[in-house]
């Protein structure tokens, strides 16, 4: 039986681990999503984002445009609040308003679907740099991609069950120059709890372009690519879930 | 802050690839586990660049586990390790050390981390128990068992000099 020293130790981890040539560092993306992450520890601001994501987004003196391409949509609920000149409308486990670091914000759209497998617009006129939003899904077990229409950030998880508090908010950093100027749109996907994603961003057979990994969808593709997602799982009657539109009223 | 980050990554990129790999086992897995764990050095780089390794190290671990953890039932963990020559042999050959390779393989991750981390990268073992987030004394156990798994025996390292001399 051989018996081996640490330095056969060494070489084993030296001989096996060198190659000719890798792949170059890539500073320029390190960067970027270094910056992105660092977007989400700011706006955050005690979240917690385990996972998936929520936002609140706020809206006082217009009128929010909540549309989704084919889902059902649950009816409004809720009635408006005193004081603002907006409908205020609120969904089942969405409070009337939200403590916050810049004081309390007000929810002015709450919105429940049964939307799964498509995507859902929200587009809405800020009040305030501190716009935050919060959802909540019926099954916590299901895939949430929230991100911004242009793409600028992205974030996706498994919903989990989420508390009475926001789940993002923006700050005076985070929001990007028009964003008191033009209205501001909020795309938000919710895929089956079953749907074949992997829980790690790397793996093999990887096709990138095709945001497929093996069998499995990419974790870190579907951000990015949730389209082919959907189009591969169609537009589903699944549980429902609840996106929540908070601002700091008459900022 | 950005040209500093920039001159470590040039610098410790392909060291940290090589660590990643013998981690993963698996190139691609290796680079995008640097990248993730370069990506979260980035974003606290002014806290950490007096010593950005120990912060790295530390992503790269903990980022691995969690990686393993969520592709458990990919891996089967085995007691059995092959078996060499009958006689001790002091002259490490190219199949012995391929047969300690595949063994370190059958390692649990947190053993293999300590090894790679103690055994390539030269960490000291307070280092390497940064790195793990664990105590010296819980390093220790982790490479003495790993060790005995492999049947590596530090003692030989000397016997082998002496019998060099």
């Amino acid at each position: 039986m051989t018996r081996y020293t640490e330095d056969d130790l060494r070489v084993a981890f030296t001989e096996h681990s060198a190659r000719d040539h890798g792949r170059a560092p890539l500073v320029s993306e390190i960067r970027r999503r270094g910056a992105r992450t660092r977007l989400r520890r700011r706006v955050t601001a005690g979240a917690a984002l385990a996972g998936a994501t929520a936002v609140v987004v706020t809206l006082t003196g217009a009128t929010a445009a909540v549309g989704t391409l084919a889902g059902r949509v649950v009816p409004w609920l809720g009635d408006p609040t005193a004081g603002s000149t907006s409908h205020v409308l609120t969904a089942p486990g969405l409070p009337r308003t939200v403590t916050s670091p810049q004081g309390p914000l007000s929810l002015l759209v709450g919105q429940t679907y049964q939307a799964v497998g498509e995507r859902v617009r929200v587009t809405f006129r800020p009040t305030s740099v501190y716009t935050g939003f919060a959802i909540k899904c019926a099954d916590p077990k299901v895939w949430l991609l929230v991100r911004d229409a242009r793409a600028t950030w992205s974030n996706f998880g498994r919903c989990g069950v989420r508390g009475s508090g926001l789940d993002l908010q923006h700050n005076e950093t985070s929001v990007t120059p028009d964003w008191l100027r033009t209205p501001q749109t909020l795309e938000i996907w919710v895929f089956p709890a079953d749907t074949p994603i992997t829980g790690s961003p790397s793996c093999t057979l990887a096709d990138r372009r095709e945001g497929r990994c093996d069998r499995p969808w990419d974790r870190e593709a579907v951000p990015k690519m949730p389209e082919r997602l959907a189009a591969e799982l169609g537009p589903q009657q699944g549980s429902t879930w609840t996106v929540g539109i908070y601002d700091k009223a008459g900022s | 802050m950005a040209d500093g980050f920039a001159e470590y990554v040039g610098q410790r990129h392909e060291r940290l690839c090589r660590t990643a790999y013998l981690l993963t086992r698996d190139w691609a897995t290796a680079e995008d586990l640097v990248q993730t764990a370069l990506v979260k050095a980035w974003a606290v780089w002014r806290r950490i660049e007096a010593d950005p390794d120990r912060y790295v190290y530390r992503i790269l671990v903990n980022t691995h586990a969690s990686w393993w953890r969520r592709r458990w039932r990919n891996e089967v963990p085995t007691d059995v390790l092959p078996e060499g020559p009958i006689e001790p042999d002091f002259e490490t050959s190219v199949a012995e050390r391929s047969a300690l390779w595949v063994a370190v393989g059958d390692l649990p991750p947190r053993q293999r981390a300590a090894l790679v981390l103690r055994y390539f990268d030269d960490l000291t073992p307070q280092q390497v128990a940064d790195a793990l987030g664990c105590s010296v004394g819980s390093v220790k156990k982790q490479l003495s068992r790993a060790l005995a798994r492999l049947r590596v025996d530090p003692a030989l390292h000397d016997l082998k000099m002496e019998a060099l001399q």
